[in-house]
């Protein structure tokens, strides 16, 4: 179970990053879109251990 | 994928055999072996069915979110294990790449047909389709936050452009469909595709708009949370006074709950560069425009 932060955490940094790339507008294979999801919000997230509860 | 097993060490991912294929296994995936069971990635080997089975069982055991991949066309291998995550409603992310003829020269062996319609038949599982990556964003945002149900997401082998029409904080995927772009307030024809198909789906709405027939391209990444709307909402995005026609690279069968137009693909695939392969199959920019036209008349 997520705790309520930790979404609230999740929704912030998604949200940081469909800005991010709403003005690079990257052009990519949607695997990699996948890769770089995860990727590019981690270092933002220190709490993600906390995610599972 | 390559700095969130080290922070989440509760994520857990892996492969049947194709890691380097659907991206799931980065730079920061530590293997777990037979003799060293410390680390965040599984390579299963050639086992889908064995895969999904491992990480149903992940997430039965708790405290773990397991995601692995394979190429969609091997999901039929996964199938009897992706059934049983939905029916014990479990947080398992299936990675699908290589999602449709769109994957080009490896050719009907390897390109998915059926396999959406027959995942999208599963009850309690949502299968993602983004096109782009704002829509990847928020379909994994669903899947890690989804409780009961298990998530499928399908991706491109192929290169795709960024479509997304406007920022918002909202999660536009998750009520599964929504509006790219309309070039009216009083549009003659809906256009509705997912994935890679919204691009073609775009093209098709700026030639009609040459034609000065007025359209709307409708993305629905997640067919089973747009069903889960409320009416007022899926009739904004399928207005009833309009044709719709839908276009994915793939069975229409699933799509024929929305519209009796929809271009698809109802045979197997063929080998070759794989814009060469969509022009063989018709599903082109051009052909959705002869049909549109077709339909306003």
């Amino acid at each position: 179970m997520l705790s309520n932060k930790n979404l609230n955490d999740l929704d912030k940094l998604i949200s940081a990053e469909k800005n991010k790339y709403f003005n690079e507008k990257p052009a990519k294979a949607t695997r990699e879109c996948s890769s770089m999801t995860i990727e590019s919000i981690t270092p933002s997230l220190s709490e993600l251990s906390w995610w599972i509860s | 994928l390559s700095l969130l097993p080290l922070l989440c060490l509760n994520l857990v991912g892996g492969s049947a055999d194709l890691s380097g294929s659907n991206n799931t296994k980065t730079k920061n995936s530590k293997v777990i072996s037979a003799k060293d069971f410390n680390g965040n990635y599984i390579h299963y080997g050639i086992r889908e069915h064995g895969m999904a089975a491992a990480m149903n069982g992940l997430a039965l055991y708790g405290g773990i979110i397991p995601y692995g991949g394979t190429f969609l066309i091997f999901s039929d291998y996964c199938k009897p294990s992706i059934r049983l995550s939905a029916l014990m409603g479990l947080k398992v992310i299936y990675i699908f790449s290589h999602d449709s003829i769109g994957l080009g020269e490896d050719g009907p062996t390897h390109q998915p047909i059926e396999q959406l319609a027959g995942l999208r038949a599963i009850p309690n599982l949502n299968v993602f389709r983004p096109a782009d990556i704002n829509e990847t964003l928020e379909c994994w945002q669903i899947a890690l936050k989804s409780k009961k149900t298990p998530s499928a997401i399908v991706l491109s082998r192929q290169k795709l452009p960024y479509v997304n029409p406007s920022l918002t904080k909202d999660n536009k995927c998750e009520l599964g469909a929504y509006v790219v772009n309309a070039t009216s307030q009083n549009n003659k024809i809906t256009l509705i595709a997912s994935g890679s198909e919204v691009e073609i789906a775009l093209e098709a709405q700026k030639k009609l708009k040459e034609s000065n027939i007025d359209s709307k391209v409708v993305s629905m990444p997640c067919q089973e949370l747009f069903d889960q709307q409320n009416n007022q909402f899926k009739n904004d995005i399928i207005q009833k006074d309009i044709p719709v026609i839908t276009v994915e690279a793939g069975s229409v069968i699933s799509w024929e709950k929305y519209s009796k137009n929809n271009m698809g693909i109802n045979s197997f695939g063929e080998s070759g560069p794989y814009k060469e392969v969509y022009k063989h199959f018709d599903l082109t920019s051009d052909k959705i425009v002869a049909l549109a036209k077709k339909l306003v008349r």
